[in-house]
């Protein structure tokens, strides 16, 4: 040990780091990277464009500070209103609609049937197929004339489908029916919640004469209710920034009838080049997601029970 | 020394760290490395953005004329970046903001008036004079079309007319009229062309067996108004009364004007009226999404587009003949075509500003230019290249034109066109999303015509107002 002890200059015994610094230097050796490229791809963009939101700024000339003029400009600007509008609505007819299939369908993949395993699979693989090719299959699936969805409903019901994708009236059906395809994501979770749910509380239920919906409102719904929440707020804020599927079915037509907040963010950026009022619109959606999900989580203690009661 | 567990961690953090900082790095550009001598001397590297969405063939004449270019200047390497069309504004936008341009890029998207409005592109007329660069073989329309207050902003490579094409087995076999190669016939009129359609289309009420009459459309912004004597931004006539082409600059429309109604209700009613000829949007996007450009579905008498649509035949190489034709008269007696152009220019801020030229110039004027209309099939700019362009035209199976036809047919375009609004105004993608939206209801038969380009009118109001 005396070997490993340095001896400075004048014979005195060089004072070593104590334990507790040299781990929070290892510590933070070890975290640098994952530290460095937050601060590089999410905090720095993140406060660049809160400033950029101030400024009328195209990328190829310097930012001019314009003060409140971005947001003002949204205030008057009809398609800014619009594609609130638009997202708002889609999120709040989505999100219920999302939540409830998702876990009527994790009650069905819940039950103990042959080749469960394999039906689980099959449902969640919508959800890792790429967006792009799927909205090009929703494409065919919506078309007046070729489309299958049409074909299916004049063959049984001798019923002349609509321009789905065409009309202004009911792109938006289209749109919500084409985002329920893919509910694996929230099936999965809602699954490992259903399993996690102590049997014996159905027994005991069972025993009081509880019948299946009793079951289901007075058992299950209460002891996933966190993993409601948790489904909730995800779904809620994917839906408030939904883009991809959007840009391939309709580019946001006909007449802004689909036109997204997000679509509008990425047109005013990249298209028009106003990355300025594109950061402005940015950080209105931001401040949206916030309240809402401030919103969500505080009225959850009337109706979301943790085990232990926390 | 020993390698405790201490030092290994550490070793272990501190090489992570340099990892990830090294990715952070900007990459070493893959440069084409040039062939030939000159490895002793300086190399200058330059960038240029390139389109790799339009098939191989834009990326074929890149290397080759990259390699070519090597053997000219062996001491400028060329590092490409290729991006899709959609994506070719964004990353040219990157570019800027991080204050690196690329020294050369093409007039697509946004296109040259947008970057010409914002200070983003050079002039060219000095370098043209210092490098004696001869200008006389490149279409003088199509470097009008480049051309603002009396300075050159970018160098055409491609000079593309709006013309007809047509199937002709399926017009022969309905004994319908064959459009004609001569732009000076003024009995080809938009009348004729229907009619042309009527005898063509058969089987409209069933969307899987219809053979369609034709393909008209709108032209961008709706610029087919031209035929009928009128223009969305002006309230006197045709095109060259529109300010707003000079200078890029829109501050006023006429969306509901009688013309305006008179001409999209012409177009509507081939699509909805009672003797169908074209086929309903959803029709078309269920075409498009199997064959790519509807009329290489083979069930489309005619189509009208621009020259670039040649391309699609060379690829698809359909089994029926077909030919271009001239754009039809109008009920104003103009049969003004829309003409297209791409450009490439040199980027303000770019860093080695005389390599750029040099390589512009030599994709503009010399072997590139030659490479381009051999390879790429876009009717080039350059005059010299016509041949090399009509050579490769006449190879393209079951063409039906002869060469001397072919030519009639696409030069004399030139003298019938005017300049297309998305290669002269600024902010054209908007100008483009907001009549692609806002004509929607009108093409789905959800509104009358009148009310539809109403809300267009009220639309484009909106958003000039919001730039004014």
């Amino acid at each position: 040990m005396s070997g490993m002890a340095a001896v400075g200059a004048g014979g005195a015994e060089r004072p070593r780091l104590s334990l507790r610094w040299r781990e929070a230097i290892n510590f933070y050796l070890f975290l640098a990277p994952w530290i460095l490229g937050f601060l590089a791809f999410t905090a720095i963009p993140i406060i660049a464009s809160l400033f950029l939101g101030f400024t009328k700024y195209n990328a190829i000339s310097p930012p001019d500070f314009v003060g409140l003029k971005n947001f003002r400009f949204l205030y008057d600007d009809q398609i800014f209103w619009k594609s609130l509008r638009v997202t708002l609505t889609y999120t709040v007819v989505f999100v219920p609609l999302q939540l409830v299939s998702s876990l009527l369908l994790a009650m069905l993949l819940n039950l103990r049937v042959p080749s469960m395993r394999t039906i689980r699979t099959i449902y969640y693989l919508p959800s890792i197929l790429p967006t792009v090719v799927t909205g090009l299959v929703w494409i065919w699936l919506f078309n007046a004339d070729f489309g299958l969805i049409n074909f299916f409903l004049y063959k049984a019901f001798e019923i002349r489908g609509p321009n789905w994708l065409g009309s202004e009236r009911w792109v938006m059906s289209a749109v919500i029916i084409s985002g329920l395809w893919a509910l694996g994501g929230g099936v999965i979770i809602f699954l490992a919640a259903l399993q996690n749910v102590p049997g014996e509380f159905y027994e005991a239920a069972e025993l009081d004469g509880a019948n299946i919906l009793h079951r289901f409102w007075h058992v299950t719904v209460p002891m996933i209710s966190p993993v409601i929440l948790y489904n909730l707020m995800i779904a809620m804020i994917l839906s408030l920034q939904v883009f991809t599927r959007i840009y391939v079915l309709t580019q946001g037509g006909p007449n802004y009838a689909s036109y997204f907040y997000n679509l509008y963010v990425y047109d005013n950026a990249f298209s028009y080049l106003k990355l300025g009022l594109a950061s402005a619109q940015a950080w209105i959606l931001f401040v949206l997601i916030l309240l809402l999900t401030v919103l969500a989580l505080r009225t959850s203690g009337r109706w979301v029970h943790y085990s232990g009661g926390v | 020394m020993v390698l405790t567990r201490r030092r290994f961690l550490k070793s272990s953090a501190v090489a992570a760290t340099s990892l990830a900082l090294a990715a952070c790095v900007p990459a070493e550009p893959s440069v084409d490395m040039p062939v030939g001598t000159g490895s002793d001397a300086e190399m200058t590297e330059i960038t240029y953005l390139i389109r790799s969405d339009i098939g191989v063939k834009i990326q074929e004449w890149t290397d080759e004329a990259i390699a070519d270019f090597a053997t000219v200047e062996p001491n400028i390497a060329i590092e490409t970046i290729g991006v899709p069309w959609g994506d070719y504004n964004a990353k040219l936008l990157a570019q800027y903001a991080a204050g690196d341009p690329p020294e050369i890029s093409a007039n697509y998207a946004a296109g040259f008036p947008t970057f010409y409005a914002n200070d983003a592109i050079v002039a060219l007329d000095e370098l043209v004079s210092e490098n004696n660069v001869d200008l006389s073989v490149i279409e003088q329309a199509a470097l009008d079309a480049v051309t603002r207050n009396g300075k050159l902003w970018a160098l055409p490579l491609a000079h593309l007319p709006t013309i007809v094409y047509y199937n002709l087995d399926a017009l022969e076999e309905a004994g319908a009229t064959v459009p004609p190669i001569d732009w000076a016939d003024t009995s080809w009129t938009t009348d004729a062309m229907l009619a042309s359609a009527n005898a063509a289309a058969k089987d409209m009420d069933d969307p899987t067996k219809a053979q369609y009459g034709m393909i008209f459309g709108n032209g961008q912004l709706g610029v087919f108004e031209w035929l009928w004597g009128a223009d969305p931004f002006n309230d006197v006539g045709g095109p060259e009364h529109t300010e707003a082409y000079k200078t890029g600059i829109v501050t006023e429309s006429f969306y509901d004007s009688e013309t305006m109604n008179t001409f999209i209700g012409w177009v509507y009613d081939a699509i909805y009226g009672g003797s169908p000829v074209s086929p309903r949007p959803s029709d078309t996007d269920a075409i498009q999404q199997l064959v790519g450009w509807p009329m290489m579905s083979g069930r489309i008498g005619m189509a009208i587009n621009g020259a670039w649509s040649v391309t699609n035949f060379a690829a698809v190489e359909p089994s029926w003949r077909w030919g271009v034709g001239a754009f039809p008269y109008g009920p104003a007696g103009v049969n003004t075509s829309p003409l297209f152009n791409d450009s490439w220019m040199l980027g303000k801020g770019a860093k080695e500003q005389d390599a750029g030229f040099r390589f512009l110039q030599y994709l503009a004027v010399e072997k590139g230019a030659e490479l381009y209309a051999q390879i790429t099939g876009f009717f080039p700019a350059h005059k010299e290249n016509y041949p090399i362009y009509f050579d490769s035209l006449m190879n393209i199976p079951n063409f039906a034109l002869s060469r001397e036809d072919a030519e009639t047919a696409l030069l004399d375009a030139f003298n019938y066109g005017y300049v297309t609004p998305g290669k002269t105004l600024d902010s054209y993608p908007e100008w483009n999303r907001t009549f692609n939206q806002t004509m929607g209801p009108i093409w789905n038969a959800e509104v009358s015509v009148a009310d539809g380009l109403a809300q267009v009118q009220a639309q484009f109001e909106s958003v000039i107002e919001s730039k004014s």
